[in-house]
């Protein structure tokens, strides 16, 4: 037949138990491979909750000041917590453009 | 006795891979069946027909199971993120993976990814994708990047018959692309990635295509470019063509010719310093291995550079070679990696062109008498011709079939082109190492240079404009 000599024999068995181990160690490092999260980013970092947040914290949002500061604690005490941002255009001095230059700095939780 | 035991392994091996593509069969029932016949022929090491039959046996079903798990792609591979619901933007984070080329306005390369990035997540993922970059972007293989752009599915649909893109990416194993719109959707990462010695490499490519490209006129040079590096980017379509018409692209790319003509280089060169023949060999070991990395190590640089690599290591142990059995060897190392290079052209192509030199050249030189010759000027053109007459055999159906072209000039063109192309090969090769030692010589060298790829075009075009040079297959 063919008659391969014992080493080379030898040699092919080598090579195939190699490439069997090897394709199975591949096939089970690829099957078994999940997704891994590296990081999972807060979205509300770097904003300020506004139903926590003291008056000095509110006062860090650029546009907000003392007085805005302070209408939203008052606000909060009155009326329980918000519960959108959208909540903060009953204060007054929070229509129009001052919500639209501290809505991308403040959340609700 | 069997002389060439890798012959019939490689024979086995490629016919498991065809098998497990037509077939698809089961991952585990294939590796099943490789276990109970790897135990079959341990227990019947005595009965020679049974442990000779089950080792090729083995040899296929290792093909198939091999070809099976490249399909397989791991759970965070990139293809497995891309959605066309809103037509997300995706952040990618990876390195540069090849060399990128710059063609009609955007910048293209392979990009191995690492990390991609949703809203809220950053995720781990892996995987090659091919990116286009609407700019010219100046990178370099390892360059790591920060991408913003979509991520599509390569297009799939071809003609009857055909491969489609989208396949031939896959078997790159590219399986998505991403379209970046415009260089600020790009940030160059301070940290470098990629192979050190692949980077050395595409850096020297690099210096050496200035030399060529400050040396000689464009047309010259794109065409050295491209026999010396195997850069075909810079060739004028209409050279190209005419050289495919004729049979002689071959001589543009850079296959075992080249990796033959660099060794005859090197070890001439070495020789000439009066180094010792084992140290030559030893020396122009890892020269060729460079070589092959800077041409972009395709599957013809590949089975060259492991062809030459066996017979240098076989002469330093003082073995004699077998160009069967090394082919054989290059074939296997090519498909153990990546069993889909099997159904490449360029693959199919570069074997089929080799073993049908060694096989029918000397069949035909028999069959037609050729040692009798006793005219001896004569002879280095008849056997020219028959070595031509036999790659054009061998690779006549493989042409027929994937570019619907026969040119029966191939086998006249070659006999004058193919010397022609070798000196062009030596001049290059001269010019850029004599670039560091004298600019006179370097500008003779340069000057000779022009004068061959002149004659070369003009000889070519001369040839494919005989009646019946070449002709489309429906």
């Amino acid at each position: 037949m063919f008659a391969f000599t014992q080493e080379e024999r030898r040699v092919v068995l080598f090579l195939v138990g190699v490439a069997l181990v090897g394709t199975g160690i591949n096939f089970s490092a690829k099957r078994y491979a999940a997704v891994k999260t590296v990081v999972c980013l807060n979205e509300n970092l770097g904003k300020v909750n506004i139903n926590k947040a003291d008056r000095d914290t509110l006062m860090i949002v650029p546009g907000i000041g003392k007085k805005l500061a302070q209408r939203i604690i008052e606000y909060r005490n009155q009326n329980s917590n918000f519960t959108a941002i959208e909540d903060i255009k009953n204060i007054k001095g929070f229509r129009g453009y001052r919500f639209e230059k501290v809505k991308g700095m403040i959340y609700v939780e | 006795m069997i002389k060439r035991p890798l012959v019939w392994c490689t024979i086995a091996f490629s016919s498991g891979i065809i098998v497990a593509g037509l077939t698809r069969p089961d991952f585990f029932l294939l590796c099943l069946l490789t276990v109970l016949v790897l135990v079959l022929n341990l227990l019947a090491s005595d009965r020679i027909v049974i442990r000779d039959i089950s080792l090729l046996f083995l040899s296929f079903l290792i093909g198939a199971l091999l070809y099976r798990n490249s399909l397989i792609l791991p759970g965070c591979h990139i293809s497995r993120f891309y959605s066309y619901k809103n037509n997300p933007v995706y952040m990618l984070k990876g390195f540069v993976n090849s060399q990128p080329e710059f063609k009609d306005n955007r910048t293209t390369f392979v990009f191995a990814t690492e990390e991609i990035f949703f809203t809220r997540l950053k995720l781990k993922c892996c995987g090659n994708i091919l990116v286009f970059i609407k700019a010219k972007l100046d990178f370099d293989y390892g360059d790591q990047l920060l991408l913003q752009g979509g991520l599509y599915r390569p297009f799939n649909r071809s003609a009857s018959g055909q491969r489609s893109y989208g396949n031939y990416l896959a078997s790159q194993g590219i399986y998505a692309v991403m379209q970046v719109r415009t260089k600020a959707h790009v940030v160059l990462l301070p940290r470098n990635r990629g192979w050190p010695m692949r980077r050395f490499a595409l850096w020297l490519k690099k210096k050496i295509e200035t030399i060529i490209y400050r040396r000689l006129s464009p047309v010259s040079a794109s065409i050295v470019d491209a026999m010396v590096l195997g850069e075909k980017r810079h060739i004028s379509p209409v050279i190209y063509k005419s050289m495919m018409r004729s049979g002689t692209v071959h001589i543009l790319v850079v296959s075992g010719f080249n990796v033959g003509i660099v060794v005859f280089s090197l070890v001439s060169l070495l020789k000439l310093l009066r180094i010792q023949r084992r140290m030559r060999f030893l020396i122009a070991l890892p020269l060729i291995i460079i070589y092959c990395l800077i041409t972009g190590a395709s599957n013809p640089v590949v089975r060259a550079t492991i062809m030459a690599v066996i017979f240098m290591f076989a002469y330093l142990v003082k073995r004699q070679p077998d160009i069967y059995n090394s082919c054989c060897l290059a074939a296997l190392f090519i498909l153990a990696i990546n069993p889909r290079q099997l159904f490449d052209v360029g693959f199919q192509l570069s074997f089929a062109s080799v073993i049908a030199i060694v096989w029918i050249y000397p069949r035909l030189k028999r069959l037609l008498r050729a040692e009798k010759l006793k005219v001896k000027p004569l002879q280095f053109p008849v056997d020219g011709c028959l070595v031509s007459l036999s790659a054009w055999l061998g690779t006549m159906g493989f042409i027929a079939y994937y570019f619907k072209m026969v040119s029966p000039i191939t086998v006249l063109a070659n006999v004058f082109i193919v010397p022609l192309a070798s000196l062009i090969n030596l001049c290059g090769f001269g010019l850029v190492m004599l670039e560091f030692v004298s600019v006179y010589l370097a500008s003779s060298f340069a000057s000779a240079t022009e004068f061959s790829v002149k004659l070369l075009i003009q000889l070519n075009n001369l040839l494919i404009s005989l009646p019946k040079a070449y002709f489309y297959l429906p």
